[in-house]
C-alpha cells in the first residue's frame, strides 16, 4: 500500500493501516527529531506527539503537500517548544543540563574516533538557536533541498539560505578549534 | 580569513551563489591554498553533520504511539459519557433547584421557618419516629 491508500484507510478507523504508516515514517521523524533534540528521551516523546497529532489531524489532511513534509513540519514544530521549554527549565533552575564534557573528548587521541567525533557535532549543534538548528536538520540531516527547507518551515528560500550560512558559519567557528584538536 | 570569502565558501554549498560569483570563488580557489583547505573543512562538517543521522527510535516504537491512540480514545469515550450524562442531568438539576429556591423564597416570606426544615418544606423526622414507622 502506498501512502494516500494508507491516509485513506486510517482515517476510516483502519488502525493497522495507521501502524503501517507510522512505521514508514518514523525514519524521517526519527532524523528529525533527534537532529533537533539528540538522542534523549524527550525525543522519543516528542516522535509519540507527532504521530498523535498526525493522527487526529489526518481526516483535516488535504494533501496540499506530501505527507512526509507534512509530518515534518509537525515534528519540527513540537521539537523546537520543546527546546523553548529546554531554555525555560534551565533558566529557572540552573541546572546543568548535561554538557559534554570538553576537556575529556580532548584526550582522545584517535583523529578517528568516531565517539568524539560525534559528541563534538552534537555540542556544535546544541549551541544553535532553534530556527538555525532547524535548517541544519532539514538541509543537512535529512537531505531536503533548500525548496523543501522552506516549504517545511513556512519560509522563503532566501531565508532559508541566509540561516543556512550563519548556522553553518556559527558551527566552523565552534567545531574548527575542537576538529582541529582531533584531527591534527 | 576574509569573512566574506568564508560566506561564499558556506553559500556555495547550498548553491546559493550566482554564476558571477561561482566564477569569483572559483578563481580565488584555484589560486589560494588556504581558500581550499576552508573549504574543505566546511565539507568536513557538514559530513559529520550528515553522518549524525539516527533513523530510528527505541524498538517497538510503532506499538507504543498505537497503544497511546487506544488510551486517547478511551478517555474520549469516558469524557463522552460524561458529556451526554451531562445533557440528561443538567436540566433536572435546574428545575430542582429553581423549586427549592420557590420554596425557601415562598417559606420565609410567609415567616414559617422555625427551623432549616420547615423553611425547606421538609418534614421534620428524627429517630423515634423513623424507629416507630417500621413496626
Amino acid at each position: 500500500m502506498n501512502y494516500s491508500e494508507l491516509i485513506k484507510s486510517s482515517t476510516t478507523g483502519d488502525h493497522q493501516a495507521f501502524q503501517k504508516l507510522v512505521e514508514s515514517l518514523e525514519p524521517l521523524v526519527a532524523s528529525t527529531v533527534i537532529g533537533m533534540l539528540g538522542n534523549s528521551p524527550e525525543a522519543e516523546d516528542v516522535g509519540q506527539e507527532t504521530f498523535i497529532r498526525l493522527y487526529k489531524s489526518l481526516s483535516s489532511f488535504k494533501g496540499d503537500s506530501s505527507i512526509e513534509t507534512y509530518v515534518t513540519r509537525i515534528a519540527i514544530n513540537l521539537s523546537i517548544n520543546e527546546l523553548k521549554k529546554r531554555k525555560r527549565r534551565s533558566m529557572i533552575f540552573k541546572s546543568a543540563e548535561t554538557d559534554i564534557d570538553l576537556g575529556n573528548l580532548s584526550d582522545h587521541k584517535n583523529p578517528q574516533d568516531e565517539e568524539a567525533n560525534r559528541q563534538l557535532i552534537e555540542y556544535g549543534l546544541k549551541k544553535l538557536k532553534p530556527d538555525f538548528k532547524a535548517v541544519i536538520v532539514l538541509r543537512l540531516i535529512n537531505g531536503y533541498s533548500v525548496k523543501e527547507t522552506s516549504k517545511v518551515l513556512n519560509v522563503a528560500e532566501g531565508t532559508v539560505l541566509s540561516r543556512l550560512a550563519r548556522a553553518q558559519g556559527k558551527l566552523r567557528k565552534i567545531l574548527t578549534p575542537l576538529l582541529g584538536d582531533h584531527r591534527g | 580569513m576574509d569573512k566574506k570569502l568564508i560566506g561564499q565558501l558556506i553559500k556555495s554549498l547550498d548553491d546559493g551563489l550566482n554564476q558571477e560569483e561561482v566564477d569569483e570563488l572559483n578563481s580565488t580557489l584555484a589560486t589560494s591554498k588556504p581558500a581550499k583547505k576552508e573549504l574543505e573543512r566546511l565539507q568536513d562538517i557538514r559530513q559529520s553533520i550528515q553522518s549524525e543521522k539516527t533513523e530510528s527510535f527505541r524498538p517497538y516504537f510503532a506499538q507504543r504511539v498505537m497503544r497511546r491512540i487506544a488510551r486517547l480514545k478511551e478517555i474520549k469515550h469516558e469524557s463522552d459519557l460524561f458529556k451526554s450524562l451531562m445533557v440528561v442531568f443538567r436540566p433536572v438539576a435546574v428545575s430542582t433547584s429553581f423549586i427549592i429556591a420557590v420554596i425557601l423564597i415562598y417559606n420565609i416570606s410567609t415567616g414559617n421557618f422555625t427551623s432549616l426544615e420547615s423553611i425547606l418544606g421538609i418534614p421534620e423526622y428524627n429517630l423515634e419516629n423513623i424507629t416507630y414507622a417500621a413496626y
